[in-house]
């Protein structure tokens, strides 16, 4: 008889220590973050049954130095200081190789966070060349009923670039509280079920400033544009990403996103997919919105979205433009501002898609950082990213 | 497995934003009959379609009609659930030598002649698929059913779970004439002291196990919450101590009603015993097991997933989800004796039981072993079956497999498992 369980070997602790109110902490986020369907219900998009995939290694690129603020290091030691679970690196559309944690098989699924948002306004933009979604109309154009709500008189323009006023906090500690009622909504918490997303966005009040002054991350945005392609296109988003996203951009692996009570997808956060695929995603925007031989999203929507569209003003009101201090956002993707043209999305606790058109590299890094929100570290992946830009 | 088990068809909650009839051309219909379930002939209600969706799935009933008509192809949209993941192998390819049975003339639930698929339509078939020595000669699907969608099955993860353990069992991992206790030593307080690992697999232990399925706090109402299949029902006892996992309620069970071994008694809970006994001994969880001992061995489809309780504990009992053609895959490992990868002394020791006279309202002749039935002491014929219509049918006189997955309106119907069965048995002449 086993003493000590496979999984207790391989990840430090027991399974059943895992639970609803604490899966996003150390050292449960190690495992947690590729199993996330263990805790929250999933909805499954899967890919077209294809070869499968074999990992490949970085080789002699983890023994190179690489530069950063604090000084020098190894790429592999990077990898291991920021945490991350999962790496994968194309450069010109070829791949370059894969790195995995011990605790992360390739080709297991991982969430992705906020980089959900990045990859929901991808279907809003593919439903926009369709001619179904407006990006300039008025929210209450396709949910009327968000009248005397924040969304009453925003525009979709504000919800896809966090321009809405938004009168929403994150206050952790009152369980009375929007954010604590949000939490519960997305089933991410204990004692969720009682009151769907789709009803808790819809009581959010908004401030007195005017939309579109000042860019204002707000998760519920990216919840709220999830339901508006629904609404736009009468399917559900998992049934849009199936038809217009994963199966034409030829992802290799099933990828998840995790629903409410009403079935209705967290597009702000809740996605999961392998590294691979989201490199796929990196390298499609890269290419102009085609992949597969295909156009998937139209390539104006993409110059829009990584070049020309957003606002520096809205930007430099904000309270990230010390990480990207000539940056812009739009359509969920962030413009980095430097000469290369790099964009990336972004997700908590270090889940980046990097793209440099000029080096002609994407990085999908997928990581179980301790803090949701590490503003020091982010520079240094930055920095890394650019170094191996330039390394390979 | 008891018959019975019946509740108010259609509990409209408040979750329900329009209400099923109104969504429904009436066609001629009872408002009861659109009330309870539809079958595969009328039109499908919008449950979980739209954004918002028309129709909700209400947490305490999704396992009713006609919730359960769409909640058994998406367990993993509102439970929690593991991956028992197929591995990176290959897809074992089904050879198909198809042979149309739409019109074989079978008998319907009341005895009456019907077709094939007018009793698939009847039962409320989801996939139904034939194997005949090991090629596909029929497979059919409905209800928005397709080759890969997972369909919860009940009480077939039950046969699932006693496969893997019979590969264990070979490997030397586990002695079924041992105590449960050796392998579950924090049991030992509980009504399984001085049962075998034997007694688990037959379900004959005498650990008292209460299945009345209209009082709430009964064992069996507490299962539904201590899975996470159900919450905790409202205007419940403030008072009451729900189990927050399944192995808290395997604690309380303390009372024996007769001695170990005396008589087979169908109790769910002793193949969640045996999969802790499963854990244990492996050190694995059972999803792995599953997975490395079965799944990646089939040529599995897709891989399958079990719901899990706040523990994480996989539902042995019931909370197991794969394609219709995987399942055929087990039911041909099985009829295989094992190819190999099962024990084959262990699929025979599986097809001899003690049968006896009214064995099972469905099944009079029948037996029950390792976590499978036989069908009858003559065929020996293997079956899994699941509630709600749930079957693998495995006949080594015909060398064929049949899978049939269904959401009947009620747990348990016998009208139509015994036509089933006739009808697996026409299909066999057929094909013969």
């Amino acid at each position: 008889m086993a003493g000590r369980t496979a999984f207790e070997t391989r990840y430090g602790f027991a399974r059943k220590d895992v639970r609803l109110d604490n899966w996003r902490l150390r050292p449960f986020s190690r495992w947690s973050f590729h199993n996330v369907g263990e805790l929250v219900p999933s909805v499954h998009i899967a890919a077209a049954p294809s070869a499968e995939e074999q990992a490949k290694p970085l080789g002699a690129l983890l023994e190179e130095k690489v530069s950063l603020a604090g000084g020098s290091e190894t790429a592999e030691a990077f990898l291991k200081r920021s945490d991350t679970d999962g790496l994968t690196i194309l450069k010109g559309g070829r791949l370059v190789g894969d790195w995995a944690a011990p605790h992360m098989a390739f080709g297991q699924r991982h969430i992705i966070f906020s980089i959900s948002k990045s990859v929901t306004a991808i279907l809003a933009g593919i439903l926009e060349g369709e001619g179904v979604f407006d990006p300039e109309a008025p929210v209450v154009q396709y949910i009327p009923e968000a009248k005397g709500s924040a969304y009453g008189d925003a525009s979709m323009r504000n919800v896809l670039d966090m321009t809405v006023s938004l009168d929403f906090e994150e206050a952790y500690l009152d369980p009375e509280s929007a954010f604590a009622r949000y939490r519960r909504a997305t089933l991410w918490n204990p004692g969720g079920g009682s009151e769907s997303l789709a009803a808790f966005l819809l009581t959010i009040q908004r401030l007195a400033e005017p939309h579109g002054q000042t860019y204002r991350y707000r998760s519920p945005n990216s919840d709220m544009l999830g339901i508006l392609v629904e609404r736009a296109s009468g399917k559900r988003v998992s049934d849009l990403l199936s038809e217009k996203l994963w199966l034409p951009l030829g992802a290799a692996s099933e990828m998840s996103v995790t629903v409410d009570m009403e079935g209705t997808a967290r597009t702000a956060g809740g996605m999961s997919m392998t590294p691979r695929d989201l490199a796929r995603i990196g390298e499609m925007m890269r290419q102009g919105g085609a992949a597969n031989g295909r156009q998937i999203v139209p390539e104006a929507w993409v110059r829009d979205t990584v070049g020309a569209g957003g606002s520096y003003e809205a930007w430099q009101r904000g309270t990230m433009a010390f990480l990207f201090p000539k940056g812009r956002y739009r359509n969920k993707w962030y413009q980095m501002g430097a000469g290369s043209g790099a964009f990336c999305g972004i997700g908590i606790h270090g889940q980046w898609i990097y793209v440099n058109p000029k080096t002609e590299v994407v990085i999908a890094k997928m990581s179980s950082q301790p803090e949701p929100v590490d503003d020091q570290l982010d520079v240094h992946v930055v920095a890394f990213f650019e170094a191996l830009s330039r390394m390979v | 497995m008891k018959e019975g088990r019946l509740r108010p068809p259609f509990l409209v909650t408040g979750s329900v934003h329009v209400t099923f009839a109104k969504l429904l051309p009436l066609r001629g219909m009872h408002r009861e009959d659109l009330m309870t379930s539809y079958r595969n002939c009328d039109p499908r209600p919008p449950i979980m379609q739209g954004s918002p969706p028309a129709m909700v799935l209400p947490k305490l009933d999704w396992d009713r009609p006609p919730w359960n008509r769409w909640a058994f192809q998406h367990i993993r949209e509102f439970l929690p659930t593991v991956e028992v993941w197929r591995g990176h192998g290959h897809r074992h390819r089904l050879e198909r030598a198809e042979v149309d049975l739409d019109d074989l003339v079978v008998e319907d639930s009341e005895g009456r002649p019907t077709t094939l698929a007018g009793l698939l339509d009847e039962t409320y078939a989801d996939g139904f698929l034939v194997l005949k020595d090991g090629k596909v000669a029929y497979e059919r699907y409905f209800n928005g059913m397709d080759e890969r969608t997972l369909h919860l099955s009940q009480s077939m993860a039950k046969s699932v779970t006693g496969a893997v353990c019979g590969i264990l069992v070979g490997r030397g991992l586990i002695d079924p004439a041992r105590l449960v206790t050796d392998y579950l030593p924090d049991i030992g307080e509980t009504a399984w002291a001085g049962a075998t690992v034997q007694q688990v697999l037959d379900m004959t232990t005498g650990v008292r196990f209460l299945e009345e399925y209209t009082d709430r706090y009964s064992d069996i109402g507490q299962v539904d919450v201590a899975t996470g299949w159900k919450p905790i029902p409202p205007g419940s006892d403030p008072n009451f101590q729900w189990p927050s996992h399944l192995f808290e309620l395997i604690l309380r069970l303390k009372d024996k009603v007769r001695e170990h071994g005396a008589a087979f008694e169908y109790r769910t809970i002793e193949t969640d015993v045996l999969a802790f006994i499963m854990e244990r001994a492996s050190g694995k969880r059972l999803a792995q097991l599953v997975s490395e001992e079965l799944w990646q061995k089939l040529g599995a489809d897709e891989s399958a997933c079990f719901t899990v309780d706040s523990a994480g504990y996989a539902l042995a009992d019931g909370g197991f989800n794969a394609t219709l053609r995987d399942y055929g895959r087990f039911g041909q490992l099985i009829l295989d004796n094992g190819g190999g990868v099962i024990p084959a002394e262990w699929i025979e020791a599986t097809r001899t039981g003690k049968h006896g006279p009214n064995f099972n309202p469905s099944l009079p002749e029948a037996s029950y072993r390792n976590q499978f039935w036989i069908e009858h002491p003559r065929s020996r014929a293997l079956m899994c079956r699941g509630v709600f219509g749930q079957l693998i049918h495995i006949s080594w006189d015909h060398r064929m497999v049949v899978v049939k997955l269904s959401t009947y309106p009620d747990f348990t119907n016998k009208a139509y498992s015994v036509a089933t069965l006739k009808a697996v048995h026409a299909v066999a002449a057929a094909l013969a």
